[in-house]
Formats: C-alpha cells, sequence, structure tokens
C-alpha cells in the first residue's frame, strides 16, 4: 500500500504498536490490523475472486490472528504472519465454498448500465473506461482460471508472492518450507499462468 | 542444473533482469530473454487486475465484530521445562502419524493432489502443515535422538535443500494447533 512520507515519519512500525499492544492498547490493536487490511483484501480476492468472500476470508483470518496474537514468534514481519493466516483462511473458505465467478461490483457496474451507483466497494479514483474495464475482468477471469489449476499450496505462494510482494526468502521463513520450494513454486506458477497468457494472446 | 534454468528460476522469484548478473546473459540468450519478457507480460496483467482497495469502512465492519470477541492476555509466559519436554515427545508422535497418515494416503489414493485438503488433516495438523509438500514432491522427515526434526522438500526441479526445525518450535506449533485449527 502506499505511504506517504508524513506517514512514514510519524506513524510508529509495527514492532511499535506490538509494543503497545502488550502493554494492553486496544486502539494500537486496531491500528496493527487496519494497516494490513488492504493487502489482506486484495490477497484473499485473488484467492477466492469474489468481494463477500475475500471479506470473509480476512475477517476469519484477522479473527484468529487476533486470538492467537500472543503466539506471534517474530520469526517473520508481522505483515507476512498476519497475511499467511489470511491466506490459510482463504484456502479453507474456498474448500468449503465452491468457487464463484470473479465479479466485484466494479465490474457490474461495467457491465449492466443500470448498475452504474456507485457502491461501498467501489474503486477509489478516476472512472474507469468501461471497454477498458471489460477487457479487464476477462483478463482477471482467466488469471483466475489459470490459478484454480494450481494446488494450493502454489497458488498461496504465486499470490503472496505477486500481490503482497512478499520476497521468496519472506515466504519461506514464514511458511517453515526451504527456499528451493518456494523458488520452485513461484516457477512453476509462471510456467503455467505465462502459458496461458501466451495462448490467450495468441488466441486474439 | 543448467545456467539458464538457473537464471529463468531467479528471475521467476524475482530477480532483476537489468541487473548486473543477469543483463549480459540475457543479451545473449533468446531462450532466457523471452524468459524475462513473459514474466514482464504477465506482471503487466496482473497489476491490470489488481483487485480494488477496499474501503475504510469495510475494516470498521469486521473491526466491530472482531473487538467484540473476548480476548486472551496478548504476551503469555511461556510454558514450563517439563511442559516442552511432554510436548516435545507428543511432537515427535505427531510426526510419526504424520508420516504414517502420509504413506497410507499414497498408499490408498495416489492421485490425492494435495494432502492439506484432506480430511485426516484435523488428526495431525502440526505436522501436516509444517511440512507442506506439492504433488510430485518427495518429503523426508528425520527426527534425530536430540529431538530435532529435519524436513528435507525435494521436487524435480531443484537440488534438495534441508531444513532443521528446532524441537522448540514443533513444541510452539503443535500448542499452537491444539488452540485451533492450524492457523
Ligand atoms: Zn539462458
Amino acid at each position: 500500500m502506499p505511504e506517504t512520507d508524513a506517514d512514514v515519519a510519524t506513524a510508529p512500525d509495527d514492532d511499535q504498536l506490538l509494543l503497545q499492544v502488550r502493554r494492553g492498547d486496544r486502539s494500537a490493536r486496531e491500528e496493527l490490523f487496519r494497516r494490513h487490511f488492504g493487502v489482506a483484501y486484495r490477497v484473499a480476492h485473488r484467492l477466492l475472486g469474489h468481494d463477500h468472500d475475500a471479506l470473509d476470508a480476512v475477517q476469519d483470518g484477522f479473527l484468529k490472528a487476533v486470538a492467537h496474537l500472543a503466539e506471534f514468534d517474530r520469526r517473520c514481519e508481522f505483515r507476512t504472519w498476519l497475511l499467511r493466516i489470511v491466506t490459510n483462511a482463504a484456502l479453507d473458505l474456498g474448500r468449503r465454498r465452491r468457487r464463484r465467478p470473479t465479479l466485484s461490483l466494479d465490474d457490474r457496474s461495467a457491465l449492466d448500465p443500470d448498475n452504474a451507483q456507485p457502491s461501498s466497494a467501489d474503486v477509489v479514483g478516476p472512472p474507469v473506461d468501461p471497454a477498458l474495464n471489460l477487457h479487464r475482468s476477462d483478463l482477471r477471469r482467466q488469471l483466475d482460471a489459470a490459478l484454480a489449476t494450481l494446488s494450493p499450496a502454489t497458488r498461496a505462494t504465486f499470490v503472496l508472492f505477486a500481490e503482497a510482494e512478499l520476497s521468496y526468502k519472506e515466504i519461506a521463513a514464514c511458511q517453515r518450507v526451504p527456499i528451493g520450494t518456494v523458488m520452485s513454486r513461484l516457477h512453476y506458477a509462471r510456467l503455467k499462468l505465462q502459458e496461458l497468457l501466451k495462448q490467450t494472446t495468441l488466441d486474439a | 542444473m543448467k545456467p539458464c534454468d538457473k537464471i529463468t528460476r531467479s528471475l521467476s522469484a524475482g530477480a532483476d533482469p537489468a541487473g548486473p548478473e543477469l543483463a549480459p546473459h540475457l543479451a545473449a540468450c533468446e531462450r532466457c530473454a523471452d524468459w524475462a519478457e513473459s514474466i514482464t507480460a504477465l506482471d503487466a496483467a496482473w497489476s491490470a487486475t489488481r483487485p480494488a482497495e477496499p474501503p475504510a469502512q469495510l475494516f470498521d465492519q469486521i473491526w466491530s465484530r472482531i473487538d467484540a470477541q473476548p480476548t486472551r492476555l496478548p504476551f503469555p509466559a511461556g510454558p514450563s521445562r517439563a511442559a516442552l519436554r511432554r510436548l516435545a515427545a507428543a511432537a515427535s508422535i505427531l510426526v510419526g502419524l504424520g508420516l504414517a497418515w502420509l504413506w497410507g494416503l499414497s498408499r490408498a489414493n495416489p492421485r490425492q493432489p494435495d494432502p492439506r485438503t484432506s480430511p485426516p488433516l484435523a488428526t495431525t495438523p502440526a505436522v501436516a502443515y509444517q511440512f507442506e509438500a506439492e504433488p510430485g514432491e518427495t518429503l523426508f522427515l528425520h527426527i534425530t535422538p536430540d529431538g530435532r526434526v529435519e524436513a528435507d522438500i525435494r521436487d524435480p526441479a531443484t537440488t534438495s535443500e534441508t531444513i532443521t526445525v528446532a524441537a522448540e518450535f514443533e513444541i510452539l506449533n503443535f500448542m499452537e494447533s491444539q488452540a485451533a485449527d492450524a492457523l
């Protein structure tokens, strides 16, 4: 998530917030989770392809993380630890529910002229060209379909790398798998996704 | 591993194609240059389809539910040494069970795509999560006499790398999994 210089200068880092949480500061706890909400949501959305499922997964994950905050052992960054929990919550939710087609509220407003009312989950920013938006949702569906062919561990690894921009070393440290395994999973995920992308470009 | 395989793998894991180690090779090798190009294409497609940032009120909405939950002390004291020893034994037994289960699973259903999705996971969460392996990967677990667990996950594309997991970690992981479903 982009941070302004002013945020960086004034906001306490995660470690400082964790210290405050330890002293029983509830607002520090809220801030600790609030600052990672956006990326957690995007990660869950990549794994589940749906606004509401993504939000449910983030809520499940955050609930678990709050309940187990005492066990956070600082082997990796708090953010990485939290995203790992949210990722597992998303995979669990995905198993329990059949994957629904990718649809976000901004897609819906682009596809359906009757549904042009801005909603709570709309993109914040300038209006997007509907043709471009349609192309984007096609592309997203294709990427989702390719992601769905990967095993859960490979899918989660790639999403943490590409969406949360975690390094392969952080992922390995947090998931406790060898670095070589993470690199293999990233490579395999790229093989599949890039193959599909090439195919799509050739078909078009 | 051949040099080109090593290069494509490091590109896949985020190495900079313009960096001094890779740029000369990419300038001379069509295969690796193609791979770098398709990485750029995928990254562009990925960025173009990035999910929208959720509005802040969605956080408020879920946080009000989370905050209403009763909480435990944020940082409790660690377990006693005796408890650690007992749990170390339990963790070792769980490792044994996990192995037996994985073996049983591979005999019973060789096409099982992912051990984590199987119902028996609930009985061995600590081990199943810890040593998660992919189809096609081979998993070796070795328990040393001093209670350390060595995990070695190999896949056909990589040379083996061994990680050693401290017994203490196994214990904490075991406790964590007892407290809730594998996080
Ligand atoms: Zn090459």
